[in-house]
């Protein structure tokens, strides 16, 4: 006896999404299957990365303490009752959000190397602080995408050269190749880029705009 | 570095188009567009992050807006209890409040404020009230009252809300859903009538409600719903109604902040009422008239009800007060409004006498009968030692949250209960022989949330909490049997107008962020002067 509730609901929407929770196997899918991404190395720790560490640790160097602090502020973010230590799934975006852009492989590496070893998917901040200054400082690490070169990426795809791509090829393009998307970020994605009326991707209009990060949000229509 | 990682890619392609014999250009074309597909995501998902962080600073204001209300309500209540246990006085002394009949909305005693609503106010009575405390004499009635009973209050006939016979029938559920829906205001006399049997009920019911997935193997939990009717609606009309083979458990907080929380309270005990052993109802920490004068759901009844409003609350407390402290399925999922402690036990708090926890933020009262049963006073039992402990019990169970990493500590952010750890966690379901947390108290911006290593899920189910868009709602379902796993299914909503739908994350973003912006920058003017005395002090340059 299934007692539904009749009726459409005026001005409502609704969305549902059976979602199973994101396990470590779907973070693992999200890397690239081999399909030409970089391989991620193997990281081997020895002594003299660990001491290394520790002097950076306890760092007086004004420069250093800045990125610190930067580092701090980031991942209190993330880390609810102020027990300096985040869930590993984290990691991703709190490093992006310290200006650097790793791909999802080189996410994996970072975060093997400050999650604890306990298997509990923490990363707590004192092994997190001097790993990722380490990167930081390091000027060939991670580093942001000029918009030339994002440019070029685009003219690359857009094979027929009108500043204009096909959302269905787009979807498929970056859901199979390199470093897939998953579902949600395919579909945020085409909600931004294809525009209402042509139903086609304007990228060449949209990029110069999307690329002013401090702008208020206005966004594309 | 460059070269060998090209001439790497280069060979994996080449093994992988063997089939495609083409030219050397087409399979050179195709690894250029896979380098460019790698820069885009790697550049996406930057933009991604940030909008996440933009999203986070967002959450965090709001949160503290609001978490630093309700630590304000806290900490006037231990300020006022630590006053009381140091007044020395017999124990079990009337500490009461004014006959609420006649006063409509402030019932309390402890001069907390005269239905005062603002931050600012209560900051000023914290000083001012201290040498102000009335002790008066409180009457409650359960039933007869000076007055015509609201039961007997004849329906105009213009009336056009639903009406409700007794005993219920689904079609009165239904007639009632549709009339909120159209935004009939339930005549009092009907309101009166559900408040009185559903309280009825639920005291008959133990502390701990024992759902079990034997015949419908499987059951939905809802978390906080906060006057969001349109969100209960949602859920509703897509899970169905409760029924035998659609069990439900709601995790608390049905009241307060949103504007239909009267409208909420109605239909989840009708549907109780209809069917007792479909609905389980769990008490939350803001089923207490104290956070319901500072959030709102007071306010809202006395503008829908006027001069009844007054009794209306009353029958409401009557209903906080029978409402169980929490709901265990099949003997291993553990549903709590708000989380738990080191020291939780179970076996204590199935003991406890939850009818005296008028308020969970008062230490627990005792009732004086008179002859025909009738309660006619309320005292409060702060002094002993056992009853603290055990109102710390419950204290815990409606106001706790979960933290990252080990440990147990004082829920300092929100002024009560703990903050438990992954450990707390994995002991205390240990010791009971559980499974499974199910917690709500925490909004989430995808509407639920694992954690403790999947032996913690939040629920929360009013979407757009903060603000349009700042979240989705979500419920979750446990699929499976007694004898089987319980598989967990969530499905997420967004009751929101579908302008928000097409809105793209950084749209969305922007506008929650102007919100809080807006909220924080309201408070900061309200606290103008002291900020900038504070400012002053710390700041020894200037003369």
């Amino acid at each position: 006896m299934d007692v539904s509730f009749g009726g459409r609901l005026r001005g409502l929407t609704f969305l549902e999404t059976g979602r199973k929770l994101l396990t470590p196997e779907d973070m693992a899918k999200k890397r690239s299957s081999g399909k030409g991404a970089d391989e991620p190395e193997e990281l081997v720790r020895n002594d003299e990365q660990e001491q290394e560490l520790a002097l950076l640790a306890n760092s007086t160097d004004p420069h250093i303490i800045e990125i610190q602090r930067k580092i701090t502020s980031v991942f209190d973010l993330f880390d609810q009752s102020n027990k300096r230590a985040v869930d590993v799934r984290e990691v991703g975006s709190i490093v992006r959000a310290l200006d650097l852009y790793p791909t999802e492989a080189e996410v994996e590496e970072i975060i093997r190397n400050v999650e604890e070893s306990s298997g509990k998917g923490i990363v707590k901040l004192e092994r997190f602080m001097p790993y990722v200054t380490k990167i930081i400082l390091d000027d060939n690490l991670y580093k942001p995408i000029p918009y030339d070169r994002l440019r070029k990426a685009f003219k690359l795809i857009d094979k027929d050269r009108k500043g204009i791509l096909d959302p269905a090829k787009i979807r498929d393009i970056f859901m199979r190749e390199g470093e897939p998307f998953v579902q949600e970020e395919i579909d945020e994605m085409m909600n931004f880029c294809v525009n209402k009326q042509t139903g086609k991707i304007h990228w060449q209009e949209y990029l110069p705009k999307l690329c002013k990060y401090e702008a208020p949000a206005d966004g594309p229509e | 570095m460059q070269g060998s990682e090209e001439q790497q890619s280069a060979l994996l392609l080449l093994t992988r188009e063997s089939k495609n014999d083409s030219l050397g250009s087409i399979r050179m074309a195709t690894y250029i567009t896979l380098k460019a597909a790698i820069l885009i995501q790697r550049w996406y998902r930057q933009y991604l992050a940030r909008m996440e962080i933009r999203r986070r600073y967002t959450w965090n204001i709001f949160q503290t807006i609001e978490y630093a209300g309700e630590q304000d309500q806290m900490k006037l209540y231990n300020f006022f209890n630590a006053l009381l246990t140091h007044i020395p006085q017999k124990p079990g002394i009337d500490v009461s409040a004014k006959d609420s009949a006649n006063e409509t909305g402030s019932t309390d005693s402890l001069s907390l404020s005269s239905g005062g609503e603002t931050s600012s106010q209560t900051g000023s009575t914290h000083r001012s009230s201290s040498s102000k405390m009335k002790l008066r004499k409180r009457k409650l009635f359960s039933g007869s009252a000076p007055g015509i009973d609201l039961e007997d209050i004849p329906v105009e006939s213009d009336y056009k809300g639903p009406h409700i016979k007794f005993p219920m029938t689904l079609q009165n559920l239904q007639e009632l859903i549709d009339g909120f829906k159209r935004k009939k205001i339930l005549h009092v006399r009907y309101v009166a009538s559900i408040l009185r049997v559903a309280g009825a009920n639920l005291r008959a019911r133990p502390n701990f409600n024992q759902p079990s997935t034997a015949l419908s193997k499987q059951i939905t939990i809802c978390g906080d719903l906060h006057g969001k009717l349109d969100d209960l609606l949602v859920i509703l009309y897509k899970n169905g109604l409760p029924s035998p083979e659609n069990p439900y458990v709601f995790n608390g907080d049905y009241v307060d902040r949103g504007k239909r929380s009267i409208e909420i309270l109605l239909i989840l005990l009708s549907c109780f009422v209809l069917s007792p052993d479909s609905v389980y109802l769990n008490r939350g920490n803001h089923e207490d008239h104290i956070m319901n004068l500072r959030y709102g759901f007071i306010r809202e009844v006395k503008l829908k009800y006027k001069v009844f409003a007054g009794r209306i609350l009353n029958l409401v407390d009557q209903v906080y007060r029978s409402l169980p402290l929490g709901s265990i399925i099949d003997g291993r999922v553990l549903i709590v409004h708000g989380g738990i402690s080191e020291q939780t036990d179970l076996r204590l708090l199935e003991q406890v006498d939850r009818h005296k926890y008028v308020s969970i933020l008062r230490p627990p009262v005792v009732e004086t009968l008179d002859e025909e049963g009738r309660v006619t006073q309320l005292s409060d039992l702060y002094s002993s030692n056992h009853s603290c402990s055990e109102w710390r019990q419950v204290l815990d169970i409606l106001w706790s949250d979960p933290q990252n990493g080990n440990g147990c500590s004082p829920n300092t952010f929100r002024g009560g209960g703990s903050y438990f750890g992954v450990d707390v966690t994995e002991r205390v379901l240990h010791r009971h022989g559980l499974q499974l947390l199910i917690r709500s108290h925490e909004c989430k911006p995808d509407g639920y949330e694992f954690t403790h290593n999947n032996k913690c899920l939040t629920v929360f189910s009013a979407s757009n909490y903060y603000e349009e868009g700042s979240n989705k709602g979500a419920y979750v379902k446990l699929i499976g049997g007694p004898s089987e796993p319980l598989e967990p299914y969530f499905v997420q909503f967004n009751a929101a107008s579908p302008k928000l739908r097409n809105m793209t994350i950084r749209q969305r973003v922007g506008l929650v962020e102007a919100s809080a912006l807006k909220e924080l920058r309201s408070k900061i003017q309200e606290k103008q002067e002291q900020i900038l005395l504070c400012f002053k002090e710390l700041d020894n340059d200037s003369p």
